[in-house]
């Protein structure tokens, strides 16, 4: 099925309901299913042939949704880029991906007409006036685009195989690589997840992830799949007022991530600002630290919080049911419905429970490989069991208990090797995170003469927390085996992060400072308070 | 104060304050300077250095989202102790 058909068969079942709850308005499936046709009349007049691709450069905001279901009604392919990207992703991007149309808005207009961008971008641009700004005399209105455009539907011959996005992702080593999705890809992704979160109708989405990012996308096309309403909200950098939000409009359900929860945490008095109605909250990106889930039980009493993992490249892998989180709160589950994963050797060869090794995953989410990189595609879409079938190798260590379920050890390049000794990063961060006083914590691994790699912390303290670099080190001392404790303790006010909230390692890496050489005990290590 | 606010972010979020690109309107969130947690930090940072606390409901953007914003929001806080003070 196409992903267009989402939205018309919302549309043909309850035109009228709201669909989409932005702070500039309100839409209805109805409002969508026209404005998104007629974008489709107005792209394909303007030459957008079938798998052409459209780059969308916007906020979350009613005009993203629409102009995503507009490009797919013209038979065209999404590329949807981070709000905040610079001039040198974008034009790398559209270097790349060679868009014919570029969607955004003025405020983007810095960064459009930035030297680095320049000669880069599609001719075609049609941008949405925020704030009343001019547009200039090169582009096209959007208030153009949909008005003037043709209520008949345009008949692109478009079919399930056919590419429907490109999903740049942000690319922990080298740089950013297209993941292709078809539109099999993305409406097998919408099923799975359905089946097991347990949509309704009634379900109001609170949605702070960014569109440009697939789980954030997804959000969308699940609410439309079940005619749920979705309230987009920019960020979740102001969380009070996001929160009072999701309560006056009664949301039902937060999809987050790690960072978000932490912001979360940080509140001076979460219980305050507590969403009872919400019932159910997602995490996925990275593990969910077992020290956040108070603070998120503390804001959403009555939810029921599904700790998950994915990627880009095959939407989502696994999901812990609810039920078994405090029984296995580092787990995140088993895979999800119509799909089946295992603990790969080098080999491909399945391990047995108990043994670390390459999670694998096979079945229709996973992707057609990376734009117009047919080497680093192959090198993680394997051949499987059946001739033509490929099965997508995460790059990510795991191991499986005796029950199946599935526990996150490392990124295989994100594995420290200290002494000879393999450290998993996540193992030591979850020891820190054990700490009341710690916010935030990375662990990596910085290289070194004698250890070949030495195990490094970043630890952010919360607000007004006492903690000195002697701290953490007894604590990691007593929790950790000795090869495992951080040779070097690093305090800091923040961390850099990813568009998507993930802690950038690679920043860290070439921000790290060589460890000091081994001088005597002889005057104690103060907490280093910087960068 | 502005000032020092300024430098903060520079330092904070490794900001280019050179060209005088960082004006007190610049929008510090849509121009992806700060994200979610940036705001936490800003709102650690003013109440460590100005003595000030401040409330979760008062963390919203026309407070926090610019360098003016937050010089002023800090002004009333400080004035507002000031005559608590007095009274």
């Amino acid at each position: 099925m196409l992903v267009s058909r989402l939205l018309e068969q919302a549309a043909a079942r309850e035109p009228g309901k709201i669909a989409l709850a932005s702070a500039e308005g309100h839409a209805s499936f109805a409002d969508v299913e026209r404005a998104s046709t007629r974008l489709a009349a107005t792209l394909t007049e303007r030459g957008l042939g079938r798998c052409d691709r459209v780059l969308i450069f916007l906020n979350n905001s009613i005009e993203a949704v629409v102009a995503a279901f507009g490009t797919w009604k013209a038979g065209g392919v999404i590329v949807p880029v981070h709000p905040t990207a610079k001039a040198p992703r974008l034009a790398y991007i559209s270097k790349e991906c060679q868009p014919k149309v570029l969607i955004s808005d003025t405020h983007k207009l810095p960064v459009l007409e930035a030297d680095e961008a320049g000669g880069t971008l599609p001719n075609h641009r049609i941008l949405a006036a925020a704030g009343g700004a001019t547009i200039p005399s090169d582009c096209l209105s959007w208030t153009e685009a949909v008005e003037g455009g043709n209520d008949r539907p345009v008949e692109p011959g478009t079919i399930d195989v056919d590419l429907a996005a490109i999903m740049y992702t942000s690319g922990s080593t080298g740089r950013p690589k297209g993941v292709m999705l078809n539109h099999c890809n993305m409406t097998a992704a919408v099923e799975s997840v359905l089946a097991y979160l347990g949509l309704r109708r009634s379900d109001i989405i609170l949605n702070v992830i960014p569109l440009s990012w697939d789980y954030g996308l997804f959000q969308i096309l699940k609410a439309f799949r079940v005619g749920a309403r979705l309230i987009l909200a920019e960020s979740f950098s102001y969380p009070a007022r996001v929160l009072a939000r999701g309560r006056d409009e009664h949301a039902t359900g937060f999809p987050g991530v790690p960072t978000i929860f932490a912001v979360l945490s940080r509140l001076r008095d979460p219980s305050k600002h507590a969403c009872p109605e919400v019932r159910y909250v997602t995490n996925t990106a990275a593990a969910l630290p077992p020290a956040i889930l108070p603070y998120i039980r503390m804001v959403f009493p009555n939810a029921r919080i599904y700790s998950m993992y994915g990627m880009t490249e095959c939407k989502r892998v696994s999901y812990l049911p609810p039920e078994e989180l405090d029984e296995r709160p580092r787990s995140v589950g088993k895979a999800i419905p119509n799909h089946e994963v295992f603990i790969a050797d080098d080999s491909l060869n399945p391990v047995p429970p108990g043994e670390i090794g390459e999670l694998v995953v096979r079945g229709p989410t996973v992707m057609m490989g990376y734009w117009q990189k047919p080497r680093e595609s192959a090198e993680v879409l394997p051949e499987g069991p059946w001739p033509g079938e490929r099965m997508y190798r995460t790059g990510d260590l795991f191991r499986m208990d005796e029950e199946g379920y599935l526990y996150f050890v490392a990124r295989k390049d994100d594995i420290i090797k200290c002494r000879g000794q393999k450290v998993s990063p996540k193992e030591v961060e979850d020891v820190l995170y054990a700490m009341p006083e710690v916010a935030e914590a990375a662990v990596i691994g910085v290289p070194d003469e004698v250890e070949g790699q030495a195990v490094t912390a970043l630890v952010v303290p919360h607000r007004s927390a006492q903690l000195t670099e002697r701290d953490v080190r007894r604590h990691c001392a007593a929790h950790l085996e000795s090869y495992m404790v951080p040779g070097l303790i690093e305090l800091r006010t923040s961390l850099p992060k990813s568009p998507n909230g993930k802690i950038d390692k690679k920043a860290l890496m070439s921000s790290a400072r060589p460890k000091p050489e081994p001088a005597g005990e002889a005057h104690p290590k103060h907490a280093v308070v910087g960068e | 104060m502005e000032e020092r606010i300024r430098q903060f972010i520079i330092d904070t979020f490794s900001v280019d304050g050179q060209d005088g690109a960082l004006t007190p309107d610049m929008p510090l969130i849509e121009s992806g300077i700060m994200d979610s947690m940036g705001v936490v930090e800003v709102v650690e940072f003013l109440e460590d250095e100005f003595d000030i606390e401040i409330d979760d409901e008062e963390i919203v953007p026309e407070n926090m989202n610019s360098i003016g914003g937050l010089a002023q929001f800090v002004e009333a806080k400080q004035a507002d102790l000031s005559r608590a003070d007095v009274e």
